[in-house]
């Protein structure tokens, strides 16, 4: 009865609870999606990369450097000399190096030229090495691997031949359509931007390259299987590498030196320090935007309380009548507060809907365009205390009105007619 | 939430000894205002109803009619030992249990505007027994009965109470205020809203259904032309010695 009481009540005024509802679950939708982002964001970057001691490339930003290297976000302004990446990993404190050749695409994927020290040393997350779930890592000149998205997508399996384009985006016009690829493997999902890469040797690249200048073709020059042979693919640039030290250590050692090589300018950064140094930059954006987001969600609560107030006038007939039939001023507290419930859970319901359905409408999108995987699982431990304590205000801001009216009910100030 | 409180909790002394001999109201020394600087609105020396009495009580509009039957029905408040309800007084109960009382021994009727518009009018009637805490049974049924004798419709009961006509409106008014079967029943001008044909069929209606149920009616109004219906007529300026002192106005 009490609930049937409430909710009649609130369809009674649907027009403007609705409003009022819809802009509660607004700012519920902004609070959370922002917390959710923000805390999607921390976890896809801090487990894209794990175990690298440093990334080296050509001198930028350091947070520049990690981005284009280990997200695919941004593109490197300059390559560093193979003989650099040469020097750097025959120092004897190094156990292994990654070298990194971005700068092709394929159907809108980006193609990473590298070599097999990447399936051997790459670890994402918690130290998870990559897998295949299907094929193995290339061997010839003209194999490529897929990411698990890549093939998902595309729908391309084991075996199959495509062909690789320069430059970035879908729309390439020009494809080395001269030179087709073979898969020879598809990489398990790592839930990192890697999902969305085509990889290949760098000796590819530079056969692909091969008859090309500035990115044009040269007319009568295209390579054919049998010269490419013969040809020597060494590649003269690199965009980036990564290095594992044989001992943590020396790890300070080896950056410097880096930094100071004489052969060209060069940047080495250690990929935890500078992730740590984007949160700090970042710190300021994210907190200016939980507190507008908590500012948006104070003002839909004051507007509920302002709407539940000014409705207090016309319902005074109605107070007056649960009075007159043995309701106590306690009673009509609690039925406002009800009221207050019921609206404010609608909201968070509907936030939270509509935040899953646009973040499973839009995950593709991002992923993407921004190489983040946003999940749909907005429900983090500390999202339930965050509602919790949005009902609590909410019911606080609620005792307002609800007082107003229990002490009119009290002091016999109803009016009935 | 529903239930506020479960009766066991309350002192048993209070509620359930409603000796017959008392008189169903009894004023002694009355005095309210509405504030401590303002004149005062009832100043009302001594005046008894005995059960079953049915009074015409009539007064100039402002004259505190609607004042009197709010401290009547304990939702203003007299000082302790000016009013005896069935033998109780309700200014020495605790808030709950005059809510309660009310709900079980008292029937209110207004001008108009009785029933909450966005419920239907069975569950208007439904929440009034709900309010007296006397279990599920016979709400059915005395409804049924209830609104025999007050010749309404029971395809009503599942219409919202707002698309009624006032006349029904008021009606059902009566059936919500007698669910409990009350023993005392205020009427607040009941019938200003109704045309004057209306007017006498619901007078005599209600009239009837008290007689029946042996409740005692206080039933104000500014209108003398109504008074022929009632056994009973007091003026509240005869009783009410604050009236006299700006009677001039
Ligand atoms: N809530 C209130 N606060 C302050 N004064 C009030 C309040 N209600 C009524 N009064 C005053 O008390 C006096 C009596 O009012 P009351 O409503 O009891 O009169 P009434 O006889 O019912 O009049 P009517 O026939 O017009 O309904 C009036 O002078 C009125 O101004
Ligand atoms: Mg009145």
């Amino acid at each position: 009865m009490f609930f049937k009481l409430a909710r009649n009540s609130l369809l009674n005024r649907r027009g403007t609870v609705l409003l009022t509802v819809l802009s509660i679950a607004v700012s519920i939708l902004v609070l959370l999606g922002v917390d959710h982002i923000r805390h999607e964001a921390k976890r896809n970057f801090s487990q894209t990369v794990s175990g690298v001691d440093l990334i080296v490339g050509a001198r930028t930003g350091q947070v520049n450097l990690l981005l284009y290297s280990v997200f695919h976000i941004g593109n490197a302004t300059h390559n560093i000399g193979w003989r650099s990446y040469q020097h750097v990993a025959s120092d004897p404190n190094v156990a292994w190096t990654i070298p990194i050749a971005l700068g092709d695409s394929h159907r809108g994927f980006r193609v990473l030229g590298t070599s097999a020290d990447f399936f051997r040393h790459f670890r994402y997350g918690q130290q998870t090495a990559l897998t295949f779930s299907d094929g193995k890592p290339f061997a010839q000149l003209l194999e490529v691997v897929i990411g698990a998205q890549v093939a998902a997508q595309l729908g391309y399996r084991v075996g199959d031949r495509i062909v690789l384009a320069h430059g970035l985006g879908s729309t390439s016009f020009s494809k080395h359509d001269d030179m087709p690829f073979t898969v020879s493997g598809i990489l398990q999902p790592t839930g990192t931007p890697l999902d969305r890469t085509l990889q290949v040797s760098l000796e590819a690249i530079e056969a692909i390259h091969l008859g090309w200048q500035d990115g044009v073709r040269v007319p009568g020059q295209q390579p054919d299987a049998a010269t490419l042979a013969q040809q020597d693919l060494t590649p003269r640039s690199i965009t980036a590498f990564m290095v594992g030290l044989k001992s943590k250590m020396a790890t300070f050692r080896l950056q410097r030196s880096i930094n100071e090589y004489p052969g060209e300018p060069l940047l080495a950064i250690l990929p935890g320090v500078v992730l740590t140094e984007l949160w700090g930059t970042l710190a300021v954006v994210e907190n200016t935007l939980q507190i507008v987001a908590g500012l948006v969600l104070v003002a839909s609560l004051l507007g509920m309380c302002t709407m539940l107030l000014a409705s207090m006038q016309e319902r005074q007939r109605e107070f007056a009548i649960l009075r007159a039939i043995g309701a106590g001023p306690g009673f009509i507290w609690l039925a406002i507060e009800l009221e207050i419930l019921l609206m404010v859970i609608t909201g968070m319901v509907l936030a939270v809907l509509l935040l899953g359905g646009g973040i499973l409408a839009l995950q593709g999108f991002i992923s993407a365009q921004w190489g983040v995987f946003i999940s749909a699982d907005l429900l983090h431990p500390h999202t339930g205390l965050l509602l919790l304590s949005i009902l609590l205000g909410a019911l606080l801001l609620g005792c307002i009105p609800a007082l107003r009216a229990s002490l009119l009910a009290l002091h016999g100030k109803l009016r009935p007619g | 939430m529903t239930q506020p409180a479960p009766s066991t909790q309350e002192p048993p002394a209070q509620e359930p000894s409603t000796p017959d001999s008392a008189a169903a109201i009894t004023l002694t020394q009355l005095r309210f205002s509405y504030g401590k600087k303002v004149a005062p609105v009832l100043d009302i020396p001594h005046w008894q109803l005995p059960r079953g009495a049915q009074v015409f009580l009539k007064g100039a509009s402002g004259s505190g009619k609607s004042s009197l039957l709010n401290l009547l029905a304990g939702i203003l408040h007299a000082a302790p030992g000016a009013i005896q309800l069935l033998g109780q007084d309700p200014a020495r109960m605790s808030s709950r249990q005059r809510d309660r009382f009310r709900a079980r021994h008292v029937g209110l009727v207004f001008q108009q505007f009785n029933l909450i518009p966005y419920l239907s009018v069975l569950d208007n009637i439904r929440l009034a027994h709900h309010f007296a805490h006397a279990g599920k049974a016979g709400v059915q049924e005395r409804t049924q009965q209830l609104f025999d004798a007050l010749k309404l419709d029971n395809r009503l009961l599942q219409q919202r109470a707002d698309r009624i006509s006032v006349g029904q409106q008021q009606r059902v008014a009566i059936a919500r205020a007698l669910i409990n079967g009350p023993e005392i029943l205020l009427a607040d001008e009941p019938t200003s809203a109704l045309d004057s044909e209306l007017r006498d069929r619901f007078i005599e209606l209600l009239l009837q259904l008290c007689r029946q149920q042996g409740s005692t009616l206080v039933f104000v109004s500014h209108d003398s032309q109504l008074s022929h219906h009632f056994p009973q007529v007091v003026a509240l300026d005869s009783l009410n010695q604050a009236r006299q002192v700006h009677h001039v106005f």
